[in-house]
């Protein structure tokens, strides 16, 4: 018994001193941290001068230096170094120049480039990041460098930091990080290899291009991708020879990246990998040929309305709905003539999301005015409501502001079998404020009704 | 028989002690064991964060995109606030689709006159099989935004609906009264991006909106809610998602994502058949689902929460509608944890078989061990054998652990995000933190075991909580309320 009360007290006495520390550290962090923004805060007031100085191109001379700089070390130092890296990231080339140059003088990029060799594994990273900003062989050649870093973080930090120096003696070496990674020698993510290699632009080519022959389909693929993100237009003919990959996802990247680079040369080859097999790479022909709106690519694209995999149809409705007027023009004899119905389906649903349906509803608006043609906008309204979607014509019936057109819309649904109708004929026969539309409604109700006796009366 | 009954519990009662005293040693072991693992984990994030800026990823043009889902119910209320957060988002490529799960109120109405909505004929492909669809919504000035309706038929449904129409590879579900930071979507990406073939679903913080103020959709003011309950919640949500699911993250045993607001990988979700319609606790019977595909398979990959991507939310302020909300959450974890009980001890299922799941058994049972123990207590007090010695271990155990347990969760906020700056804020949060062992954890047992005999009755009936309006910023000077 004695032994139970002895381990309540220490149980009680330790949750108690636990507590109270947890309440001390509170106060303490909490302190701390008041104090930080007091002192980051008044830094930044009383330097504000000196970094205007800096980017106005008159920094302090060496000599001026020892009474400027706080003490090394010193929350102060730390707080101007706060103030310098925002300053920094945020300057103009002329004015980081500059502010680099005085970071330099001043000993505080030495310092980073010291961390970043021997420091612990959180300074590595931090100063991978902050030296980001800093220009210099030295830099580069250190950040490089630590590509090869044991920490994972601080890999990651300095292969993202040497996407944002964008320094030539670099590709080189993120080309084999990123050869590793698809290969799976190193876990770092491809997506932040391939983010710092598009920066580079047209000029990634080069270190880029070889990978695309390279044994891993992983590899091939990557490489591709960044080729197209990085709009290398040099890199047409080699990634025009990845259309005839074994590996449907290199032949995939290949295109999307040939689309993506402008590669109109590749123009045919891209319009024949829209009969590829697999149906991810007839999607991003699609997709490429989009992005080249090239007048030849329409027929072509037109025919995918017909494909088998939805993702392509949706994708060749959507490209050829915001391509070009002969575009559209497809999209609306597919929907007047063809009788496919997923295809004209596919066409109403991009023109819904467009401003396609509500113009043809503006159109018979005109036509009942006599400016355009009777009849166009019609045919295309029935050929709507052919495919099932009364929605837009639906509200259109009720709530267009001339009567004339909800008249017209009216005759246009009337024939449907489409349940909605007979809802939106019965609203209009009571509701409609105008006497004519009104009657027209009642008009189209009782011939429904009487086609549907007749239709029960023979069956 | 009086005299028998009575020694007959006398003589139990040193049995029960153990056995309650047993049961706190082990869950107070579990929480110290998370809190610890949570300290470490934090401190590294809060260290990474100084070097792991997200804002390139918003310029990055391998960041993927998204499609934030918002399953609605009756949320006339919030509706409009949440969907404008979610339309001024920080991210370079994502797409709102928002669910009208068959509101009665103005939910649809409000939604069409904010954003100029007209109703289209969409094509509806059911990759997951659904409840049919209704109405569809577009506007051709907001290009990413999509309403849809259909009957009511459940949060689950609603996020399967939602999946169907996703044009994009991963997906965040976000609940309608809720409003995410600028940043918070592109934050939740982080993990994925640095590693996207291994994270299959990541969460980020919820975070008590009542009382904060709000202005297009954006939160202007952070302050604590003016009601007691709300800040009882605040210091509850504080220590569930800081330490608990933070702990659990690092062991690689995370059991839930809230539904409020997690990211998930749309192929991995469509594989698993969609969310349960069967449960109220789709997002943990999601996770749950997630880990035994993936353990089961033997595939690499990882489930992550991230304590800096912040989602504010509204949360009862009244008792009728908290205990509601708890008892729903209570029998959706028995749901969860029952529907996938042959993961419980499993090796094959590695830390979540062999920790996770048993744990969640614990927390499952743990309210009805709790009640027990102030029955026993209350009975030994009214039969007059009451050991001093267990009432004063019962009351380490249980208040001071909760007082213990909570002021961490204070602490962890204090090194993390630090989001109640003043320090009325900070002392309020302590006081609530041992204030919420007296009464309102009471409260939750009870609720909790409610719960758990809906549970074994199956009472399935679907709950709507009611929540508060985003308070609307009141400028300092203007002559509105506030």
């Amino acid at each position: 018994m004695e032994y139970a009360r002895i381990l309540i007290v220490v149980a009680i006495t330790v949750l108690v001193v636990a507590t109270t520390l947890f309440l001390l550290a509170l106060a303490v962090l909490r302190l701390r941290q008041v104090i930080h923004s007091r002192r980051q805060g008044r830094v930044e007031v009383q330097q504000a001068p000196l970094v205007a100085r800096i980017c106005a191109g008159f920094p302090p001379t060496p000599e001026e230096l020892p009474d400027i700089l706080p003490t090394p070390g010193s929350s102060e130092a730390e707080a101007l170094e706060n103030v310098l890296r925002e300053a920094l990231a945020g300057a103009g080339p002329e004015q980081a120049a500059r502010l680099e140059e005085f970071m330099r003088d001043a000993g505080i990029t030495g310092r980073y480039l010291d961390m970043l060799t021997g420091g612990s594994r959180w300074e590595r990273a931090m100063a991978a990041a902050w030296l980001a900003d800093h220009r210099g062989p030295e830099i580069a050649e250190a950040l490089l460098a630590a590509t090869e870093d044991p920490d994972r973080e601080v890999r990651t930090v300095a292969v993202r930091s040497l996407g944002r120096l964008v320094d030539d003696r670099s590709l080189v070496t993120l080309a084999e990080v990123l050869v590793a990674v698809a290969g799976g020698e190193e876990n770092l993510s491809q997506r932040v290899v391939a983010g710092s290699l598009t920066r580079f632009g047209p000029q990634a080519a080069d270190a880029l291009q070889p990978m695309l022959e390279h044994p891993s389909w992983r590899v091939r693929s990557a490489a591709a991708y960044v080729l197209g993100e990085a709009g290398a237009s040099s890199s047409v003919p080699k990634l025009t020879e990845r259309l005839a990959d074994a590996e449907p996802d290199v032949r995939a990247k290949a295109v999307q990246a040939l689309g993506q680079v402008g590669a109109r040369s590749a123009l045919f080859s891209i319009i024949g990998s829209l009969e590829d097999d697999a149906w991810v790479v007839r999607m991003h022909a699609v997709r490429a040929l989009g992005l080249l709106a090239d007048p030849a690519a329409v027929a072509p694209l037109g025919r995918r309305l017909f494909d088998s995999h939805w993702r392509v149809r949706q994708e060749a409705a959507h490209i050829l709905a915001n391509m070009s007027a002969e575009a559209r023009e497809v999209l609306i004899s597919t929907l007047l003539t063809s009788d496919d119905h997923y295809a004209r389906q596919q066409v109403v649903e991009e023109f819904q999301r467009t401003r396609v349906i509500s113009d043809a509803i503006d159109g018979l608006e005109r036509e009942v005015e006599g400016v355009v043609r009777p009849g166009s906008a019609a045919a295309l309204l029935a050929a709507v409501a052919n495919t099932g979607a009364v929605a837009m014509l639906a509200h259109a019936a009720i709530s267009h502001g001339r009567s004339k057109v909800r008249q017209r819309v009216l005759g246009i649904l009337a024939p449907l079998a489409h349940p909605r109708v007979t809802g939106v004929l019965e609203r209009a026969a009571t509701e409609d404020p105008d006497p004519v539309v009104r009657a027209t409604a009642a008009a189209h109700l009782t011939a429904r009704e009487a086609a549907a006796a007749s239709a029960a009366e023979e069956v | 028989m009086l005299v028998t009954l009575h020694a007959g519990f006398a003589t139990l009662i040193p049995w029960l002690n153990l056995f309650i005293l047993s049961y706190y040693i082990a869950v107070n072991g579990v929480y110290f064991a998370l809190l610890f693992v949570s300290a470490i984990a934090t401190e590294r994030h809060r260290r990474s964060l100084r070097f792991g800026a997200f804002t390139h990823l918003a310029s990055l043009p391998t960041t993927p995109p998204v499609t934030v889902i918002v399953p609605a119910y009756n949320e006339a209320n919030n509706i409009v606030q949440t969907v404008q957060s979610l339309l001024a988002l920080n991210y370079p490529s994502h797409e709102v689709i928002v669910v009208d799960d068959g509101s009665e109120d103005a939910t649809l109405r409000y939604l069409i006159e904010a954003f100029s909505l007209h109703e289209v004929d969409l094509i509806y492909r059911p990759l997951i099989p659904t409840e049919p669809v209704k109405r569809f919504f577009v506007s051709p000035e907001i290009p990413g935004l999509t309403v849809v309706t259909k009957d009511n038929s459940g949060k689950s449904d609603s996020l399967n609906v939602g999946i169907n129409l996703s044009r994009s590879p991963y997906f965040c579900s976000v609940d309608a009264d809720s409003v995410l930071e600028r940043n918070a979507l592109l934050r939740l990406m982080g993990p994925i991006i640095s590693a996207p073939d291994e994270i299959i679903a990541t969460g980020g913080i919820v975070r008590v909106a009542n009382g904060c103020t709000f202005q297009d959709g954006q939160i202007q003011e952070v302050r604590l809610p003016r009601n007691f309950l709300g800040r009882m919640q605040v210091v509850e949500y504080l220590r569930c998602f800081l330490f608990g699911r933070t702990g659990w993250s690092s062991i690689g045993a995370l059991m839930i994502l809230s539904g409020t607001f997690s990211m998930f990988k749309k192929s991995v979700v469509v594989e698993v058949g969609g969310y349960d319609t069967r449960t109220v606790a789709e997002d943990m019977e999601m996770v749950l689902r997630l880990h035994r595909r993936m353990q089961g398979s033997q595939e690499n990959y990882r489930i992550t929460f991230i304590a800096d991507p912040i989602c504010w939310t509204q949360v009862p302020t009244n008792l009728a509608a908290l205990g509601a909300q708890r008892r729903r959450w209570h029998r959706g974890l028995g749901e969860a944890v029952l529907t996938h009980l042959p993961m419980l001890g499993r090796p094959r299922y590695g830390t979540v078989g062999m920790i996770g799941v048993p744990y969640q058994f614990v927390e499952l049972f743990g309210p009805l061990v709790e009640l027990f123990g102030y029955l026993v207590v209350g009975l030994s007090a009214v039969l007059g054998v009451l050991s001093t010695d267990f009432l004063l271990l019962y009351i380490t155990l249980s208040v001071l652990t909760g007082v213990f347990l909570s002021v961490g969760a204070v602490l962890l906020e204090e090194l993390t995000e630090r989001r109640y700056p003043g320090w009325s804020h900070l002392m309020t949060l302590i006081l609530f933190a041992i204030l919420e062992n007296f009464g309102y954890r009471q409260l939750n047992v009870f609720w909790r075991v409610r719960g758990l005999i809906q549970l074994a009755t199956f009472r399935r009936k679907w709950e709507v909580v009611e929540s508060e309006a985003f308070r609307p910023h009141a400028e300092p000077q203007g002559g509105g309320g506030g």
